[in-house]
């Protein structure tokens, strides 16, 4: 079913121009995310500026809010870890050697001067290696650090009184708070620059679409 | 309090010869007369109606009597309430007071009691009759003896017969009466005269019922500051004025505004030892100034010398109130206060006392704490006011700190650790212990909007090259 799921053949009998990128799977987990995490740092405004952000009414409701969010997103994050894993689909966001050097370099060179100059993209996406070598970097970071660490510091805030202790030896529940307000920051400047770098694809709202359709346009270089 | 057929007034029940203990007394030996005289006219010579008043010293007094001793220092007896205030409020002029004197024995002194109207007829102001064929009742009936003349207030507020207004809890739930509270000790009064009911030795009292004070904060808080009553009653009766009126044949009669359900809070004009609050429940009683018109003008005078919003208590006790539901429902409605705009401008001098001077709002109060209106809204108030604190919290570190009160109960014991698999937030929450941006490191909190701010302008920036370079695809 899985393999099912993940084939391409299906409708690239049909529109052999496009590749089938993204399947339905990673689609509807990367939505879900999406609109968990926009919740997470709305709410995450609120409680911690209760004092002059209202968004959902009340605090307690805000708290509520970024809770659960908090929980989805952790059952969200095991199952992504564990699809990848088990489709060794996992293999898209390991950077290999090429792609820390010269891929990088390239890579920002092309967002920092290329792009301005209508310079195609230096790497394009493929079945097998849909991200380029700045994507993967990112996303390799984000979802093995920095989402762990943030999930972890949200489950040592959202049960301190079962973590006392852990939560004393690491320095405290302010210790807590600055590890997860950090990791809220990142991510939420990731989110921005995520959204804008999505626009920079073949066309302004072709990586967008591509996320919806899971199709996305062969380039030819 | 249905109303009794001439023969149910004054008939003498054949059960009261033979089944009350007082039948086996000759009717003369109480109310004189002289019964072996065949004419009856000089047979009722020196007949007494109730040979009770008075002096009930020759009558109940031969066998009761200590009680009978005692009950002529009863308010029942001495109308002390009504003649003190009166003489405070009467003009000086003995000539004018000797006629209020009398106005006062037409009218006001009408309304007493004595052994007789509360144990065998129904009070003579309310026209009398037997209340059982002259048996002797060791207990007055409520309805006929009781809120017969306690009726348009207390005995309206108690059975809950005012509309919208629940019945008192203690009759609602326990269906208790009059005497599970005033006992007839305290009817019998004491061997002290008092001056007003406040004042009587051995008075009804919450505390001689509830004599816990138990786990509830509230009660800690508010001890000998608010009465019983300003917490647990409701709206209730005031009356305004009380004027002798004249009916087409020249006889005087009471005429009453209508009253005015309200209910108000105002200053104790008199804390005592026995009753220290500050703050009391306080009604309008029917008092005005042409009280006495119709038999002598400017017979008050001095209508200033005692309040007419007078200390009341209320007989319509409720568990839970409008203005008991949370702290800022009483502390921030000022409309449940006797204020200078809810009396009368003649009165203002007379209720200088009772009432209750403008104060701050809680908002007002609290404005010098940081984030005031962050606590205000998240920090439940017993948090800071903690009875078992020496002083309200008035020290951030108190709170912000690793030796925070929050984690030790009132007796200083470490609270049970939350262990729960409940959010630990939902449940500082709930229990009134979350303190909200607790954690916040401003400079960090500037670095964070900074690096958002600044991803943000990257793009825009960004993008914008992005749109003047086009043209170069």
């Amino acid at each position: 079913m899985l393999d099912y799921a993940l084939s391409p053949e299906r409708e690239n009998r049909k529109m052999s121009e496009k590749m089938y990128l993204h399947p339905v799977i990673e689609r509807i987990w990367h939505w879900i995310h999406a609109i968990l995490i926009i919740l997470l740092i709305i709410s995450g405004i609120q409680i911690h500026w209760p004092d002059t952000i209202n968004i959902f009414g009340s605090h307690s409701t805000a708290i509520t809010v970024h809770e659960w969010s908090g929980i989805f997103v952790i059952c969200d994050f095991l199952l992504w870890l564990f699809y990848n894993i088990i489709s060794k689909r996992v293999s898209h966001y390991i950077p290999r050697k090429e792609d820390l050097y010269p891929g990088i370099p390239k890579q920002a060179r092309f967002y920092a001067y290329g792009i301005f100059k209508g310079e195609p993209h230096p790497y394009s996406a493929s079945e097998d290696n849909k991200f380029n070598p700045l994507q993967k970097m990112a996303y390799f970071n984000f979802m093995v650090f920095m989402m762990p660490l943030l999930l972890i510091s949200g489950i040592l805030y959202l049960y301190s009184s079962c973590f006392a202790y852990f939560i004393a030896f690491i320095g405290g529940l302010k210790v807590v708070a600055i590890i997860h307000f950090i990791m809220a920051i990142i991510f939420a400047s990731f989110l921005i620059a995520h959204l804008y770098l999505a626009t920079t694809g073949h066309t302004i709202l072709g990586d967008i679409i591509s996320m919806i359709t899971g199709y996305a346009e062969k380039e030819e270089h | 309090m249905a109303p009794l057929e001439p023969y149910e007034k004054l008939l003498v029940d054949s059960d009261f010869i033979d089944e009350d203990e007082h039948g086996g007394i000759s009717c003369e030996t109480c109310h004189g007369g002289n019964p072996e005289d065949n004419n009856w006219k000089t047979a009722h010579k020196g007949l007494v109606k109730d040979p009770t008043y008075p002096d009930a010293s020759t009558s109940c007094g031969e066998c009761h009597e200590e009680i009978v001793e005692k009950n002529k220092a009863s308010l029942h007896v001495t109308l002390a309430p009504y003649m003190n205030k009166m003489n405070m409020r009467a003009n000086p002029d003995n000539k004018v007071r000797d006629k209020i004197k009398s106005a006062m024995g037409t009218h006001c002194a009408q309304c007493h009691s004595s052994c007789g109207q509360c144990h065998v007829s129904r009070p003579t102001s309310v026209e009398g009759g037997f209340i059982e064929g002259h048996l002797f009742k060791k207990t007055p009936p409520v309805e006929t003896n009781c809120t017969s003349c306690h009726g348009s207030r207390v005995g309206k507020e108690y059975f809950g017969e005012n509309e919208g207004i629940p019945a008192d809890v203690h009759q609602k739930e326990h269906g208790m009466e009059c005497k599970a509270c005033h006992s007839g000790d305290e009817m019998h009064g004491s061997d002290q005269e008092a001056s007003d009911r406040y004042t009587v030795e051995n008075r009804a009292n919450c505390s001689s019922c509830h004599t816990e004070e138990g786990d509830n904060p509230s009660h800690v808080i508010h001890k000998d500051k608010v009465s019983c009553q300003v917490c647990h009653s409701v709206t209730y009766k005031n009356c305004f004025s009380c004027h002798v009126g004249k009916d087409k044949a020249g006889n005087p009669y009471f005429k009453t505004e209508p009253s005015v359900m309200a209910f108000k809070i105002g200053l104790n004009p008199k804390p005592t030892k026995e009753r220290p609050d500050k703050y009391v429940t306080v009604r309008h009683i029917p008092i005005d100034k042409g009280l006495f018109d119709f038999y002598v003008k400017d017979g008050l005078t001095n209508m200033d010398k005692a309040p007419t919003w007078k200390m009341a208590t209320p007989h319509n006790i409720q568990l839970e109130t409008p203005q008991n539901e949370s702290c800022a429902s009483c502390h921030n409605n000022s409309k449940l206060f006797l204020r200078k705009q809810d009396v009368r401008s003649e009165e203002m001098t007379a209720n200088k006392d009772v009432i209750v001077p403008d104060w701050r709002t809680l908002s007002e109060i609290h404005d010098w704490l940081p984030h005031a209106k962050l606590h205000m809204t998240e920090v439940d108030c017993m948090t800071c006011h903690d009875p078992s604190l020496k002083a309200p919290i008035k020290d951030c570190k108190q709170c912000h700190s690793n030796k925070s009160v929050l984690l030790k109960n009132p007796a200083g014991t470490p609270k049970e650790p939350m262990m729960s698999w409940k959010f630990t937030n939902k449940e500082l929450m709930e229990t009134g212990l979350y303190v909200a941006g607790s954690n916040r490191i401003p400079a960090l909190d500037v670095l964070g909007i900074l690096i958002v701010v600044l991803t943000f302008a990257g793009c825009i920036t960004h993008a914008g090259l992005r749109f003047i370079t086009r043209k170069r695809k």
